[in-house]
Parts: structure tokens; C-alpha cells; sequence
């Protein structure tokens, strides 16, 4: 569940994301259990897409996982 | 013919002798006819021809039934009138057919004797042949219709042509082929037809039988349908399971066993390819092994080979002075021979030396990593043998494969040899001399020292040397030559009968186990030595040898000799020996050195931190997965070094010190950077997954106070791959095999969407902020999609 609603999206910038069920990105399946992170602008276009929008729920801003190059 | 009607001189003939000239010979032409050429019904001849509307003309001919025939040779021909048949509306078929009649014939006046007294006679018109007449007829019995069948016909009356009739005409006439009489000329032509099939095809006929034989045998080994389509089932189940999308275009996989689909080439590369992609080394020192205090009374160092202090003693005695055998009787000689190595052994410690399951993807039979690295995988040695030449040990968690053992544990691997003498490394000599030989059984585990044998006359020079070798098939192998030992002739001793002083070739102490074993000697001077002859010494023989390599035993005879092993004082002993070292502090420790353990022996590598001893195993640090090592905390510059020897008064273990047996100290980088190889999709791609396998994590997503490790893996396209892209979504799962938290495995998917692109890489990139908790990464799998 939300802990911080995020309403301006940063393209470049990454978020943490929770899923409800199941959603497809390309020809793999991304599942609840696992920890996602997504950039900003894909997180755009999945809560424009009616059937992605719903199992979707964006806690909070995130770092990449990487050391910087 | 079967009859033949007689005539004798003088004889008078009667009517029936002179019909049966005839009758005899129209019989036997049945007969031939009947039974040999035409048995039932045919035809030959009797053309039909139109020869008006409704008007055919048929031919002469013969027939042919139960061996008689019939003749039609009506001048013209027959002429059918067949408008009396014409269908009234559609069509019908008539069938033009002949049958045989016997009819007299060619009637003519003859003279017949009235009266034999007077001679009268008088004049009678009578038949003077008889023919067998082929009667033409048309037969249209069958109604009309307008698919007209053919008229049934009795079994004597043969069909000749078939006309279709309509109201107009004829329409068709067609000959009777199936009742046509074959002649010769046709049968001939047709077997000739045959002899040219037979000698184009026949030829492979012959051969069916085993052609058929060989396809029964491989169909036999092939499997059902029914069993293919089940295998096919299944690998749709584990393409699904490895999510390996229906419209990939491209994907790999890379378990970093080698660096064979990585580039270590790239400017950036920053990294250690060894069971995993890791930290490349920050610092290293390498350094040679070495006693501490070179007299140590502790241990002996003979010729670089340290054992625990020990004394020579008798083991294997064989003394007599039965006969003098002069070593110079035998053929001079030059004698190559090869000399084995001690094996080796390998420990390595440290938080670096994470153990990564990918190591069980050596154990294929053939691999193909990527380009460049394809080859073989030799169980026997279980070792893979890459193409050019170069050879690998596999390793795995805990292997034991012919005599190699490898041992990965948390954070200590350890690579042995079980034979105490290799022939991976040799040495290879000549000496040249006269030859003579002596093998005995060693039945028990142990150390030679020394061999004694006893000269019975010293020529004025020339030095004696020794070779202690193995046997093959009970002779000795100049090719498995343990150690050698020279006496110069100043060292030699005379033994006489009632003093039997011996004559000792000193070895760097060699271990022989329970086998059989020879010593060579090898001199070019006259130098005589004492043996005994028929005795019992059933445990070997004497050989001499012509050539250098082949031996040829003497039973009558055998060397005096005795063989003295060494004796340890003491049952444990550690040693120390130089202190390791390496600037701003060790992180991991690698000893590659000449070893051999014993069966029943232990020998470790122990280091001194804070006044305690640690022992270089994984015992001391049970906290797998990377965590910080007790012994490493605090990066130590300085760590004393021992070695502790652990066995019987009879067997110990040895460790070479040679310029050969090496230490290396190392620490890790904080950061590391993999660059892959190229990949090529073949076609534009938009779509691209990664999946990464990092084992020993420390990073996310166990929060805050374990992120010590962070991972990130970015796309390299464009012009020099010089554009980097992060992926669209990062997802991350546990590993179910390795859920350890902190210290398991990850599985991290990468998806980049959006892309239009065709070849690309990609860039690792790890950091820690400990570099005594390192991880590694131990398996990338990239799918492209389109």
C-alpha cells in the first residue's frame, strides 16, 4: 500500500512498485512476490493502460540498486 | 506326333490307315495347341472394319479353343449388317465374336469302285475335306442404354471387337485385346523388355533382403511416436518454465566458468572471472613458501622437501654374497628416462572464495560456452580439455573424481592430488651405462630414504647411479622414475662375504605406497655387486636391460640390497614458517604448493591472529555466505604462517618449499565491472530481459542494515556501444535453493523496453562497502524479443 502517494512522475527516475496480481511487460511476467522497481515514465504508461492501472500501487521513490557510472 | 499309321510291302491298306494319316497328325497338333500353347480360348486375325453406316467387315483369322483351330479366310472377308441392332434413342454395344464349327467341305466328284470282279465303277459327288470353320457373328443381346454393357457370351464363342452402336451408326469399334493369341515374336520382345529391367534393376533386388534386414535393425532402436511427442510435451513444459517467450528472437546464457563470453579486453572491465563473476584483486603479494628457521630441529628439509624430523631404519633386507654379478657384462647403454613430480596441493581462504553453483555446469560431456571455447570433458581425469589444448580442472562443492578431490566449502577450497607422484609435471633425463635392475614389494605405506647395495669390487673410477621407478607389468619403468641418487666411486665400499659393507644411495625422502617398485642401477664402470642366487626372495627380481627401456628378468638371481625408510620422531609437529603479508591489510590467502597428505595423515595451514592459531578451513568460520572472517576482520598486514604435520611413526605428510611452492596474499577491490561479449539478436529487437543470479547477497531487499552490496546491470548499444541504458523495471526474487538472509542467493530480472537495436551488451557493475563481504554473480540469461 501506498506509504507516500507520488503524483509527479520523474521519467529517468526510479520508483518502488507493489503489484496486486500479475502484470506482463514485453514476453515476461512480472509477479507480486517479487521487488519491483520501475522508471518513472514506464510507471506513467502502466497507470494510463486500464488493465495494468489497477494492479498497481507506487510506494515511494527508489534507487537504482547500481553504483553510479 | 503320338500315332504314326505303318505301311508294309505289298500290304493292303485299308480307308481308316489312310484317314488316320491325318487324324494322327490333326491329334498331335491339338495336343501341342491344347496343352502347350492355347488351352482355352483366342483369337488371331479377324480384323473389324467399317465399312458403311451400320456396316462392319470382318477379317481372316483363327480361332483357337480347347487346342483346335478354327479358320475364316472367306474371300473379302465377312460383312456384318448390324442395322438390325441400331438402338432406338441412346446406344448400344454389339459384340462381333466367332466360334468353331467342323463342317465338310470342298465337295467333288470322285470315282467309287462298284464291283471288284468287273472293275465297275461310278461317279459320286462327296466332300473331300473337312474344315474347322470360325463362324463370324454379331451378338447384341444386352439392352440399350446410354452406358451400354457388353453382351454375355457362351463359353465356346470368343469375342473379337466390341462396336457401340446409336441411332446414326457406329460409333466405336474396339478390339478384343484380351482375347488376342500372343505370338513368339511378341513373348520374345517382352522378355527382352525383361532381361534389360533385370540387369538395370535386378542388381538392387538382390541386395533387398539385406537393405530390408538393415532398416528392420534401425527401426528397432528408434522410438514411437507416441514417446517423441511425450519428450516434446516435456520440453514446451521447460521452455515455459525457464520463461522463454514464443516470439524470442535471440537469447544466451553465461555462467562465468570462463571468460569466454565476456570481454576482458574492454577498457572498462574490472573484473575476476573465476566461478563467478567477482572482485577483481585491489592489492596482491605473492611469495615463496619457506621454513621460518631453516634449522628448525623440528622437520628435515631435504632438497626443498620439508617432512617432521625423522631417523633412517631398516625396512626391506635382502643381503647375501652368493655370486659376483659384474654390472659392465651387460649391453652399454643410454637410458631417457622420465622423473615424476611430487603433486600439488591448493588452499585457498578467504571471504572472496564464495562457493557459486555454477560449477556443476562443467559436468557436461561437451560445451560450447560461446566461441573459442569448445571441447571435451575427460572423466577419467575430470578435467576439461578445451580445444586448444589448454586443461581445466572441474571443480564442484564436494568432488572426488580418479584421484583428484576438490573441496568447496564457505570460504576455503582446497584442490588435492591423491597419487603421490604426478606425471602432469615430469623431467626428463639420459645417462648412459651399463644396466642392472631389482624390484621389490613395498607392503607397507611409508618413506624411502635410502637404498643400500653391496659392491664386491670397486673399479678404479666411474660414478653408480640409481633410479627408484615404478613397475609396469612387473618390470621397471624408466618413464616412471620417482627420484634418482649418484655414489661417486671415492663413496663406494668393498663388501667382502665376512664384512658386508654397504654402499647407500641417498633419495630426497619419496613416498612409496603399497606396490611394487625397482631401483636401476646405472654405471659405465666395471664396478661388480654382490647377489644371491635361487634363494626365496620371491618378492622380486633381478632384470637387466639391452636397450634402455625393454628388461629381461634373471629368476636364478637377486641384488643384495636393503631399503631404509624414515622413521618420525614424533607423531605431530607444526612449523613455523614465513609470515604472510600484504600492504594495507590480507583479505584472502591462496598456498599452491608441492604436497602430499598421506592416507591417514592430516597436514593444514595455520595463521596467528591475537595470540590464537586459526587452521585455514572452513571450521573456524561456520557463517557462510560472505560474512566478515574472523580471521580477515580488521585487514591484518602481517599474519604468522605454520604449518602442523599430523600422522604415525611410520607415515607423515610432506610440503615442498621449493621455488615452486607459492603463497599468495590478496585483497579485493570494493567495485567490479563485467563487460560481456557482444550480442547479436540477428534482428532488431525492441524488447530485452536479463536475469542475473548473485549468490552470497548482502544488498537488497533484506533493508538498510544489510545493504552493504549493491548490483546494477546496464544495456551498451549505439556507436562503440557507448550509450548506456537503464533498465525499464528491476524485479527481484529470492532464490528458492539458496533463501539465506543475509548471505542466499538473488535472482534479479532486468527489462528494457521501447528499444530498437540489433547488437548490444551488457555491463555488471557490483560494489561493496566491506571487501571482506564480497558476492558474486553466477549466471546471466538474457532473451531478446521482437
Amino acid at each position: 500500500m501506498p506509504t507516500t502517494p507520488v503524483t509527479n512522475y520523474e521519467d529517468d527516475a526510479y520508483y518502488h512498485v507493489e503489484l496486486a496480481r500479475p502484470i506482463r511487460v514485453g514476453p515476461a511476467w512480472l509477479r507480486p512476490e517479487q521487488v519491483h522497481r520501475m522508471k518513472g515514465a514506464f510507471v506513467k504508461q502502466l497507470l494510463a493502460d486500464k488493465v495494468t492501472a489497477g494492479a498497481l500501487s507506487v510506494t515511494g521513490k527508489a534507487d537504482d540498486g547500481r553504483p553510479a557510472t | 506326333m503320338e500315332k504314326r499309321v505303318v505301311f508294309n510291302q505289298w500290304q493292303k491298306a485299308t480307308l481308316d490307315d489312310f484317314n488316320n494319316l491325318s487324324v494322327f497328325a490333326q491329334e498331335s497338333i491339338d495336343t501341342i495347341v491344347g496343352e502347350l500353347l492355347i488351352p482355352d480360348l483366342a483369337f488371331s486375325g479377324f480384323t473389324v472394319s467399317q465399312t458403311g453406316p451400320a456396316q462392319v467387315t470382318v477379317g481372316t483369322g483363327h480361332l483357337y479353343y480347347l487346342g483346335k483351330v478354327y479358320l475364316n479366310d472367306s474371300t473379302g472377308g465377312s460383312v456384318l449388317d448390324l442395322s438390325s441392332h441400331l438402338p432406338a434413342a441412346t446406344k448400344k454395344m454389339v459384340t462381333i465374336a466367332v466360334y468353331g464349327t467342323e463342317q465338310d467341305s470342298q465337295l467333288e466328284a470322285r470315282t467309287f469302285l462298284t464291283d471288284a470282279n468287273t472293275r465297275a465303277t461310278v461317279a459320286r459327288e462327296v466332300a473331300t475335306q473337312e474344315w474347322r470353320w470360325a463362324n463370324v457373328t454379331a451378338v447384341a443381346t444386352a439392352p440399350e442404354g446410354p452406358d451400354p454393357i457388353t453382351p454375355t457370351l457362351a463359353a465356346n464363342v470368343c469375342p473379337v471387337a466390341y462396336v457401340i452402336l446409336t441411332p446414326a451408326g457406329i460409333e466405336s469399334i474396339v478390339r478384343a485385346t484380351d482375347f488376342v493369341v500372343p505370338t513368339l515374336r511378341e513373348e520374345d520382345n517382352r522378355l527382352n523388355d525383361l532381361d534389360i529391367w533385370k540387369i538395370q534393376i535386378g542388381t538392387r533386388l538382390d541386395t533387398l533382403q539385406s537393405d530390408l534386414l538393415a532398416l528392420a535393425s534401425m527401426i528397432h532402436g528408434l522410438a514411437k511416436w507416441s514417446f517423441v511427442h511425450a519428450v516434446a510435451a516435456d520440453l514446451a513444459r521447460v521452455k515455459d518454465l525457464v520463461r522463454i517467450p514464443e516470439q524470442y528472437t535471440a537469447w544466451g546464457a553465461d555462467h562465468f566458468l570462463t571468460d569466454a563470453e565476456s570481454d576482458p579486453t574492454h577498457a572498462d572491465w574490472l573484473c575476476l572471472i573465476e566461478e563467478g563473476a567477482r572482485f577483481p584483486a585491489a592489492a596482491i603479494e605473492n611469495d615463496q613458501l619457506g621454513l621460518l628457521n631453516p634449522f628448525d630441529p623440528l622437520v628435515i628439509n631435504t632438497n626443498s622437501t620439508v617432512l617432521p624430523a625423522w631417523d633412517p631404519i631398516q625396512r626391506l633386507i635382502n643381503v647375501g654374497s652368493d655370486v659376483e654379478m659384474s654390472i659392465a657384462q651387460y649391453q652399454y647403454q643410454t637410458t631417457s628416462y622420465t622423473q615424476k613430480t611430487m603433486s600439488r596441493r591448493v588452499v585457498r581462504y578467504g571471504t572472496p572464495f564464495t562457493v557459486c553453483t555454477n560449477t556443476w555446469y562443467w559436468d557436461e560431456e561437451t560445451h560450447k560456452w560461446g566461441p573459442g571455447f569448445t571441447g571435451v570433458v575427460d572423466y577419467l581425469n575430470w578435467t576439461f580439455i578445451r580445444d586448444t589444448g589448454e586443461v581445466y580442472n572441474i571443480l564442484s562443492t564436494a568432488q572426488n573424481y580418479a584421484g583428484h578431490g576438490f573441496y568447496r566449502l564457505a570460504k576455503s577450497w582446497v584442490d588435492t592430488v591423491e597419487e603421490p607422484y604426478w606425471d602432469i609435471v615430469t623431467s626428463t633425463h639420459a645417462i648412459s651405462g651399463a644396466i642392472l635392475s631389482e624390484s621389490f614389494v613395498n607392503s607397507q605405506d611409508g618413506w624411502i630414504a635410502s637404498i643400500d647395495v653391496f659392491f664386491s669390487r670397486v673399479a678404479a673410477s666411474g660414478a653408480c647411479t640409481m633410479l627408484l621407478c615404478e613397475c609396469t607389468n612387473g618390470m621397471p619403468d624408466v618413464n616412471k622414475v620417482l627420484a634418482q641418487s649418484s655414489v661417486d666411486v671415492v663413496d663406494m665400499h668393498v663388501a667382502t662375504p665376512n664384512n658386508m659393507v654397504e654402499t647407500t644411495f641417498e633419495f630426497e625422502p619419496t613416498f612409496l605406497g603399497r606396490d611394487r617398485y625397482a631401483f636401476i642401477l646405472i654405471t659405465g664402470a666395471n664396478h661388480y655387486v654382490w647377489a644371491l642366487s635361487d634363494t626365496n626372495f620371491v618378492a622380486g627380481t633381478m632384470f637387466y636391460s639391452t636397450d634402455g627401456q625393454w628388461f629381461q628378468g634373471d629368476l636364478t638371481k637377486d641384488l643384495a640390497f636393503r631399503v631404509n625408510f624414515c622413521q618420525f620422531r614424533a607423531n605431530q609437529s607444526k612449523v613455523q614458517l614465513q609470515s604472510l603479508q600484504l600492504q594495507n591489510g590480507i583479505a584472502a590467502i591462496e598456498l599452491n604448493n608441492r604436497q602430499f597428505v598421506p592416507p591417514g595423515c592430516e597436514f593444514s595451514f595455520e595463521v596467528q591472529k591475537n595470540g590464537v592459531w586459526y587452521t585455514l578451513a572452513d571450521a573456524s568460520n561456520p557463517n557462510s555466505g560472505g560474512g566478515p572472517d574472523t580471521i580477515f576482520i580488521g585487514l591484518p598486514p602481517l599474519l604468522p604462517l605454520r604449518a602442523s604435520f599430523t600422522g604415525t611413526k611410520d607415515v607423515q605428510p610432506a610440503l615442498g618449499v621449493a621455488s615452486n611452492s607459492r603463497v599468495t596474499t590478496w585483497r579485493p577491490r570494493s567495485d567490479f565491472t563485467h563487460i560481456s561479449e557482444t550480442r547479436d539478436a540477428g534482428s532488431t529487437i525492441t524488447t530485452l530481459t536479463c536475469d542475473v543470479r548473485v549468490e552470497a547477497w548482502r544488498g537488497q531487499p533484506w533493508g538498510s542494515a544489510q545493504n552493504t552490496h549493491t548490483l546494477a546491470v546496464k544495456l551498451m548499444s549505439g556507436v562503440a556501444f557507448g550509450t548506456l541504458t537503464d533498465p525499464t523495471t528491476v524485479s527481484e526474487d529470492v532464490a528458492p535453493d539458496d533463501p539465506v538472509r543475509p548471505g542466499g542467493a538473488v535472482i534479479r530480472h532486468y527489462t528494457w523496453t521501447g528499444l530498437s537495436l540489433q547488437q548490444y551488451r551488457f555491463k555488471i557493475l557490483g560494489t561493496t562497502d566491506n571487501v571482506l563481504t564480497t558476492f558474486h554473480v553466477a549466471e546471466r540469461i538474457d532473451v531478446a524479443s521482437a
